[in-house]
Parts: C-alpha cells; structure tokens; sequence
C-alpha cells in the first residue's frame, strides 16, 4: 500500500488443550491479542471465550477447535502481535500461555506452553493446599513483560494451535522476513 | 539507514541440574546501531515444572534496531540464575548468542557454562550454593580475555527468534 501500512490477516483455530485433565472437569479458555501501539485492528474481534469442555476419560485432550479470525493493520513490524491464553479449570486458573504469531505467511501449527504463577506469601502457600491459585489481574502482562520477574510459575501443559497468516503490501515497504515456508 | 527486527521468545532451559531458574538478558550491538524500540535488556519469570526437567519460560523478546553498518551485528548475552526455597539466588549460566543475519524463523541453543571456583570454593558452592561470578559480564562477548577463565558446562536455553530485514538490498548489502 502507498500509505505506509501493511495488512496482516491471521486465521486459525485452538485446536486442543494438552493437560492432565481427569474425566468429569470442565474447561475453558480464554484468548487476548496483545499488539504494539502502531497496530489496529481492522476486522475481526480481538479476544474471545471458548465453549466449556467436560473431559471424559482422564487425561484425553481437551478440544477445544476455538476458531480465531482477525485482521490487522500497521506502519510498524514493531508490536508484533501476541496472544495471550487463559486455560480455566472449573472456575479456577490452570496455566497462561502466550505466543508470537508467526511472522512468515503460511500454514504454521503452534505448540503454547501453559504456566500458572506459584504464590508468594506463606498464607497463600497453605491456602494453596485448600485450592487457592493466584491468577494476574492482566494477563496481557506476560506479553509485555513489565514486571513478571516478581513472578514465580509452574508449568502445566500445553495448547496446539494453528494459524494462517496473509500478509499484503509487507514486502512492498521493503520488509524482507526470509524464505516464505 | 537499514532497520533489523528481532521478534520472538526465549523459549525455555533445559539440562540444568535444577528447577526454579530464571534468565537475564541483554543486547550487545555495535556503535552503528540504535534501538528504535523495544527493551535492550530484561528477566523472566522464575520458571519450574513438576514432570519434566525444562524450564519454560516462553519469554518475549522484540526489538527494532536501526543500523548503518553491519559491523556489531547484535548479540543477546544471558545469565541465567537459579532462585533457591530461601529466595537466594545462585548463579546457573552465561551464555551468548548472535541473532542470525538471515531473515526468517531460527531456532538457537544458547550452550550456557560458568566459572568454576577452586576445591574448596566448589566443596562450599556444594553445600551452600553460591560460587565465583564474572565482575565484568563482558567477559562474556570478549574473545580475547576468556583464557583467564576455568569453567564447567551448564544447561541449554533455546531462543526461537524471527529476524525481519528491512531496506538491506537498497544499500546493496547482500545476506542470501
């Protein structure tokens, strides 16, 4: 495009969840994109909630089959847009996982690791033991990294995703992002 | 001026003898660059898993780094720390790698060593952790001091990076 910008189109789904899920629990996840300040979003809708899954036999994955569908905009490579995930249990937190989407057009399948923060405070060390799991108030912080070094995380599995990406006019502004795969 | 942009995460550390470890990291560029913007340098989350031996940090890193010379190509040094159940933490890894000059999707092994003590340092370092520590990190990207050093292998920290080139065929600089 003449004025500068690139469009990038990112379509895809969350195919499943890959956890120790033991038969008769629900879950659900959430998704967020997180961008940096030149992006805007131009079709498509930037978060979303899954369907909640009952597991049936222990430790089957979780299908999840959550389609994602969104249309960007940018002067700037810069901000690159990130998802970040919310796997719920119930109604309690089993992990955050966060991702780049990728940068080269094509069919890429994604594997994001899942990871719930560990209290701090001995309190919460032996509610923990009652079922209390601290969950971030933003968990769009774990893509821009301010202040996760005061956190403490255990990592609990995994989310198989799949996105396709279109890029227009990238390569017209004198961006070059490699072998095209 | 030509711009590179490094976009994508450390991924995770493995083969450290234990869990609970965290990373420190840092860009090394040349004078001919400037970061445009992005952070140079950060930390990640104290990572740990209960079922296997890695350390997932899935931490991310993008930068916009503007060049008029390829000379100082950037390098990402890292530290990587281990937090004990006191809160201490020791020292785990130093480690560097060069952000490829080809654009598209790599996957680096960042093989991680540190300085190793004496018998006496290391009968301590056993039992209390702790243990001898670069005063100058840039003892990390000299070639030309590191024959002063004694050190043990460490673990493996994996990088996936995504390196965007921009206006480097305008200068007439070639790369593929």
């Amino acid at each position: 495009m003449s004025d500068g910008t690139f469009l990038l189109s990112i379509s895809g789904q969350l195919e499943y969840i890959n956890v120790l899920a033991e038969s008769g629990s629900n879950w659900h996840c959430k998704y967020e994109f997180v961008t940096g300040p030149d992006w805007k979003l131009i079709g498509g809708i930037e978060a979303g909630l899954s369907q909640i899954c009952t597991v049936n036999t222990n430790g089957e994955k979780v299908t999840l089959n959550l389609p994602i569908e969104v249309m960007l905009k940018s002067t700037n490579v810069y901000g690159w847009p990130q998802v970040v995930l919310s796997v719920y249990k119930e109604m309690a937190l089993e992990g955050y996982g966060r991702c780049h989407i990728p940068l080269t057009p094509g069919v890429h399948s994604v594997d994001i690791s899942l990871s719930k923060p560990m209290t701090s405070t001995l309190l919460g060390y032996i509610a923990s033991f009652f079922g209390y799991q601290p969950e971030l108030l933003q968990p769009k912080m774990l893509a821009t990294t301010a202040g996760n070094n005061l956190l403490r995380m255990t990592s609990t599995g995994s989310v198989k995703a799949n996105f396709n990406i279109i890029s227009q006019g990238f390569t017209s502004l004198g961006y070059d992002v490699g072998h095209m795969k | 001026m030509a711009e590179v942009h490094i976009i994508g995460e450390i991924t995770h550390g493995k083969d450290f003898n234990k869990q609970h470890l965290f990373c420190k990291w840092y860009t090394q560029i040349g004078n001919n660059w400037r970061i445009l913007s992005g952070k140079k340098e950060g930390q990640t989350q104290v990572a740990h898993s209960e079922f296997e031996d890695i350390c997932k940090w899935s931490y991310p890193i993008d930068i916009h780094l503007a060049t008029s010379g390829v000379q100082g190509w950037p390098k990402i040094y890292i530290q990587v720390y281990h937090l004990d159940w006191l809160g201490r933490s020791h020292l785990f890894g130093y480690g560097l790698i060069t952000i490829p000059t080809f654009p598209g999707k790599h996957e680096l092994n960042c093989y991680t060593w540190r300085p190793l003590g004496t018998l006496r340092e290391r009968f301590v370092q056993y039992f209390m952790g702790g243990g001898p520590q670069l005063k100058d990190p840039h003892l990390i990207l000299s070639t030309s001091d590191r024959y002063k050093l004694n050190t043990e292998a460490m673990g493996v920290v994996t990088f996936k990076l995504a390196v965007v080139l921009r206006h480097f065929s305008d200068y007439g600089v070639e790369y593929n």
